[in-house]
């Protein structure tokens, strides 16, 4: 249960690393689309 | 006569404060990973590079603010091994990510922000105040506080105060800036563009707003308001994605209460904090509230200059 836990508590450095491994798949510019999508949620809803 | 060892952790669900802190790691090195590697990350030239920096800098550096202000943070307050080597070195390994010596941080938040939380002559860790009790500008705070204004502190308070804490300050800055320099000596370019920059955004950007929020329209504790030096942000994405932290009245008052026992005695306090018109801000977390006194701040000229010519009207 508590290691089950561990992609909530460490929500943010999970998508962190998505976010950056987008740019080997599609280009640095999606993880920058995708940087500001997070921060856009976390500013208005976190 | 028992060999039995104590377990690594001083409590099981601290796991969750190193798994934070590695995958925080993990993406200072991706990231450098791919800055080395700019072929495989389809980075092609500057427009492309810039669009890979400022990605990276959001991300890590918020990231790593919240690793430094919130995860090492329940560390500086109850250490999360039971032994002291593995406490000393994995704060050591810790607070650098963040741009910080463990130590220095341990004090701006331990022993000076804690005992003094608001005092205008002692808490110098939270936006200054003028003569009439007004906060600093939210962005005057952000830029300078770190790491001008809390390294002018250091000097003051580790220089002229006892030889010991004078002696441990300067170790423990000599190890800081041999481990900090690491990136420098792979890629000084690299360093500025993914360790520097995401420091910087997760200090002054995500640290500096948590801080103003964390206190904003606060008080000193005082016998007619206990409760009102601290904001409560009880949003659950955000206590639960950051080691609830928001139960920030409760922690104040109890600071050696282990994070996750924070919601437990929250409940026990709830009545009490209602009727005391405690700051309970159940709709936020920190980053919500930084973007609305980010808004506020970029208002407050506008209102003082209308404030102004009101006054000049209605004036004889």
């Amino acid at each position: 249960m508590r290691l089950a836990l561990i992609p909530l508590r460490s929500l943010l450095p999970c998508l962190t690393i998505v976010a950056l491994a987008a740019a080997l798949l599609w280009g640095p510019w999606v993880s920058l689309g995708l940087a500001l999508t997070v921060h856009t949620f976390m500013g208005f809803r976190g | 006569m028992s060999t039995q060892r104590r377990p690594l952790l001083a409590h099981p669900d601290d796991i969750h404060c190193v798994a934070f802190h590695l995958l925080v790691l993990v993406s200072y090195g991706f990231a450098f990973w791919l800055y080395l590697h700019p072929r495989q990350a389809h980075i092609t030239g500057p427009w492309s590079l810039a669009a890979f920096v400022i990605a990276a800098g959001l991300l890590v550096g918020w990231i790593s603010g919240m690793d430094i202000g919130i995860n090492f943070h329940n560390h500086a307050h109850k250490p999360i091994f039971n032994y002291a080597f593995l406490n000393r070195w994995f704060g050591r390994i810790w607070a650098f990510s963040g741009g910080w010596p463990s130590y220095f941080w341990r004090h701006a938040h331990v022993v000076v922000h804690h005992p003094n939380v608001l005092d205008p002559e002692k808490d110098w860790t939270v936006p200054l105040r003028d003569a009439n009790g007004r906060p600093e500008s939210l962005f005057k705070y952000m830029v300078v506080h770190w790491p001008w204004r809390y390294y002018r502190h250091f000097w003051i308070e580790f220089m002229r105060g006892p030889k010991p804490r004078r002696n441990t300050a300067i170790k423990e800055f000599l190890i800081f800036l041999a481990l900090w320099s690491i990136p420098f000596w792979i890629d000084w370019k690299m360093a500025l563009l993914l360790w520097v920059i995401p420091q910087w955004v997760g200090n002054c950007l995500a640290m500096g707003g948590g801080m103003w929020v964390q206190h904003e329209g606060c008080e000193p504790i005082s016998a007619a308001n206990p409760h009102g030096h601290s904001n409560d942000h009880l949003l659950w994405i955000f206590t639960a994605s950051a080691f609830n932290i928001g139960y920030h009245i409760e922690h104040h008052e109890n600071p050696l209460v282990h994070w996750t026992e924070l919601p437990q005695l929250h409940q026990q306090m709830r009545e009490e904090l209602v009727a005391a018109n405690a700051h309970l801000d159940p709709k936020h977390g920190y980053a919500g509230s930084t973007m609305l006194a980010v808004v506020e701040a970029i208002k407050a000229p506008f209102r003082g200059r209308a404030a102004t010519n009101a006054g000049s009207v209605t004036d004889p």
